[in-house]
């Protein structure tokens, strides 16, 4: 290009409006033409204009403060938890461990060692996965069995027929109906109706659960189990634990536990804590609520307690 | 060099000015990037090549506009025009007046080519909103030609300073409106 433009421009401007007002009087079959060439050729261009957008929207999405603040809340909750099962834990080793102690300075210690022998019954937690709504939907519609009775894998009806949250192992896995299920180490609530395949998970506020139970009272010491008493379900969000004697001192707060006296693991697990606790004038027992410390089952996977016979004793005979 | 630079610009202004306009919006007010590629063009460029710019990046504009073609075009080469004849070639780089040749430039191409289509397409124009939306457009495209303007300072600065020429001496845009 020249550096003299005054010689050129009035004639190069004139024939370019030209070319601009005869643009304007073409068909628009050209002119659309044109247009779909022109944002043909911008298309390389949009692609990286959506690949841009879509990082500048999750980086955007990763560093907003609300982003950062749900994902930090979630990680603290989750620590909590895994805290305030650790504290369980050791609270309930506590509590063992100072009735231990109690027992033997009441009742004295053997002058005599006795050598340890073979249990004669074993736990074992079978870990069993949570059926979500829709797997459990299909499987008591039977549409994931196509085969029917004649094949003889029908589920048993009365599976199919309770509307209670299902679990993935049943007669096969050696499951019976009443085995207790436990989510870590909080009690879910017990095998209600078990099936071929399937069983249905009986919760803790299930009108028809009972378990037996112990309050664990906190002391200076650290926690001191209380008597044996049953947790009942009411069919609503609150249990009743019932038969704890008047004579007991509860209050809101304490904690209640599996019974430990079963011995069959080396812990208690954990039910809820008392939310309400009220001893009427000349009552023998006590009226106590107790909220579950698993109101919905959140974790994927449950184990449930089951019990067999030592394979070491059965050897030995 | 220049040339190469314009091309991609106007590469650029055409994918944001079709897939990127409405979300740049400052309250309902789009920035005009085609525009801003056209008001660097007149004041970079020191021959007739500005001409022809105004050609091209017109096309464009009446690719992706409603209407026939042309209509931008005419607009753009008719400002340009206008302003080459009005202005003193060499003042068109100094900052101020750079940012005042492209808001007159955006107001008259967005003005002129929108109520040359409405008549055009037999339909009344609304001066009053017409003027209203131009001089919002051109001021939001000024915005951006001056923050263009400013980076392009900042980067041409540290290149000398890390090339090690004196910046005074050469003036902030490289010596070529001092």
């Amino acid at each position: 290009m020249s550096h003299k433009p005054s010689r050129i421009l009035f004639p190069l401007t004139a024939a370019l409006c030209l070319l601009a007002l005869a643009l304007t009087g073409i068909p628009q079959s050209i002119a659309n033409t044109a247009r779909a060439l022109v944002f043909d050729a911008s298309l390389p261009g949009h692609r990286l204009l959506a690949v841009t957008r879509k990082k500048i929207i999750a980086a955007r999405e990763r560093h907003t403060p609300d982003a950062e603040h749900d994902r930090r809340k979630r990680a603290l909750q989750i620590e909590i938890r895994q805290w305030q099962q650790r504290y369980r834990q050791l609270q309930a080793q506590n509590g063992l461990l100072h009735e231990q102690l109690t027992t033997a300075v009441r009742e004295g210690v053997s002058p005599y060692r006795g050598s340890p022998t073979e249990p004669l019954v074993v736990p074992q937690l079978l870990q069993a996965v949570v059926l979500g709504d829709e797997s459990a939907a299909l499987w008591r519609s039977g549409t994931l069995i196509d085969r029917g009775s004649a094949d003889g894998l029908r589920e048993s009806t009365l599976v199919l027929e309770e509307t209670a949250s299902l679990v993935d192992q049943g007669v096969s896995a050696g499951l019976t109906a009443g085995q207790p299920i436990y989510s870590g180490r909080n009690v879910v609530g017990k095998i209600g109706v078990v099936g071929r395949w399937t069983s249905t998970i009986q919760p803790l506020t299930d009108p028809k659960f009972r378990g037996m139970a112990q309050l664990a009272r906190k002391t200076p010491d650290g926690i001191s189990f209380a008597s044996t008493a049953i947790l009942e379900g009411t069919g609503e969000d609150l249990c009743r634990l019932t038969l704890v004697p008047a004579t007991e001192a509860v209050s809101v707060g304490d904690e209640v536990y599996t019974n430990h006296n079963d011995a069959t693991l080396p812990f208690p697990f954990f039910y809820g804590k008392v939310v309400q606790a009220e001893l009427k004038p000349g009552a023998a027992h006590w009226e106590i609520r107790v909220e579950p410390a698993v109101k919905q089952i959140d974790s994927q996977t449950v184990q449930i307690l089951t019990r067999s016979l030592n394979p070491l004793r059965q050897q030995a005979n | 060099m220049m040339h190469i630079v314009l091309s991609l610009m106007a590469y650029v202004s055409l994918v944001l000015d079709v897939g990127a306009q409405s979300e740049l919006s400052l309250y309902g007010v789009p920035p005009q990037f085609l525009l801003l590629t056209l008001s660097v063009a007149v004041v970079c460029l020191r021959d007739n090549s500005a001409i022809l710019w105004a050609a091209v990046i017109g096309f464009l504009a009446d690719c992706i506009s409603s209407g026939p073609l042309g209509v931008s075009m005419f607009c753009s080469i008719i400002a340009v025009f206008a302003l080459r004849k009005m202005l003193p070639r060499r003042k068109a780089y100094y900052p101020p007046m750079s940012i005042g040749i492209c808001v007159v430039l955006s107001f008259a191409v967005l003005v002129s080519s929108s109520a040359a289509r409405s008549l055009i397409s037999g339909q009344s124009v609304d001066w009053r909103s017409l003027l209203a939306i131009g001089a919002s457009g051109a001021g939001y495209t000024a915005a951006l030609f001056a923050g263009l303007r400013i980076c392009y300072g900042g980067v041409t600065r540290m290149l000398w300073r890390f090339v090690g020429a004196d910046t005074f001496r050469r003036g902030a845009m490289g010596g070529r409106y001092s």
